[in-house]
């Protein structure tokens, strides 16, 4: 089970070898998809794309009377944001290669020692991760999360991994913002 | 990009001394421009104090209040400015993967 906590200026990560291996293959996933959201003119590259560009890169203005300060912004800071976001993914992947995380077996344990700014790079990065899932799950304030032990017939294995990938990046991101929040 | 907090109250002030409003137009170009995040089901409720914290050194408690209006009310106000500061906030917020907009103030 993924836990952080905070020791002498530094934030102590505990993780499976399953758990730092579903991180480190993160960068690779979601990068194309911050890349992809670049050339917004073709179709979208999977379904549910369009609504995962629109919430990890939403608008600025709503006023659409100021189509052209919103555009003039997107040219500026999209660039910056898909940087800055795949940084904060290679930032994991970086830390994850260094501790081991590759020679780790799925059920053996894995100790990572981060210092604030790179735990800082992975809370975002696990942020944009939970987007990802949430979107694609179609998560929402009113609705519980399906329950696949009740027979749930709506939950399919896919969403059900999914669900179980989210709730994991859920459990670590927490973690690591109390250890932050120290 | 993260653009220090200053008061939006001393940029009109200069505005208004430069060029005295001659229309609505002036006067609206002269309204500051608020900083709203909006409910999110996914962004946890601590990562949001986090945030707000972080990019405008606001207290636990001011932090906490802000993401409890945004959790009950949808929607808050979390910054103001000028038009080249709001742009500034708003990226900010996005890259931290809040979802943020801006608008003009109401007279």
């Amino acid at each position: 089970m993924a836990r952080a906590r905070a020791r002498r200026g530094d934030v102590i990560v505990d993780l499976t070898g399953a758990e730092a291996q579903l991180l480190a293959g993160l960068s690779d996933q979601l990068v194309p998809l911050f890349e992809a959201s670049s050339r917004g003119d073709g179709p979208p590259a999977r379904p549910g794309s369009d609504r995962v560009r629109e919430r990890l890169f939403p608008r600025a203005y709503l006023d659409p009377t100021e189509e052209q300060a919103e555009e003039q912004w997107q040219s500026l800071v999209h660039p910056e944001l898909v940087a800055e976001k795949s940084t904060a993914l290679a930032t994991m992947a970086a830390n994850l290669s260094e501790s081991g995380a590759d020679g780790v077996a799925a059920h053996e344990s894995l100790r990572l020692k981060l210092s604030v700014a790179d735990a800082e790079a992975w809370i975002m990065a696990l942020n944009d991760a939970r987007v990802v899932a949430g979107v694609t799950l179609e998560i929402s304030e009113s609705a519980d999360p399906p329950d696949p032990d009740a027979g749930d017939p709506d939950v399919g294995d896919a969403a059900e991994a999914l669900w179980a990938i989210y709730d994991m990046l859920t459990q670590l991101q927490t973690a690591l913002v109390d250890a932050l929040s120290r | 990009m993260t653009a220090p907090l200053a008061p939006a109250e001393t940029e009109i002030e200069i505005e208004e001394q430069g060029a005295e409003p001659v229309g609505d137009e002036d006067v609206i170009t002269d309204r500051p421009w608020l900083v709203i995040v909006w409910d999110d089901p996914v962004n946890l409720m601590t990562y949001v104090v986090h945030v707000f914290r972080k990019l405008f050194g606001y207290s636990k408690q001011k932090a906490t209040k802000l993401m409890l209006e945004v959790h009950e009310k949808g929607k808050s106000a979390v910054s103001h400015g000028n038009r080249e500061k709001a742009e500034g906030d708003v990226a900010r917020l996005h890259a931290y993967g809040l979802w943020a907009t801006m608008e003009r103030d109401t007279p």
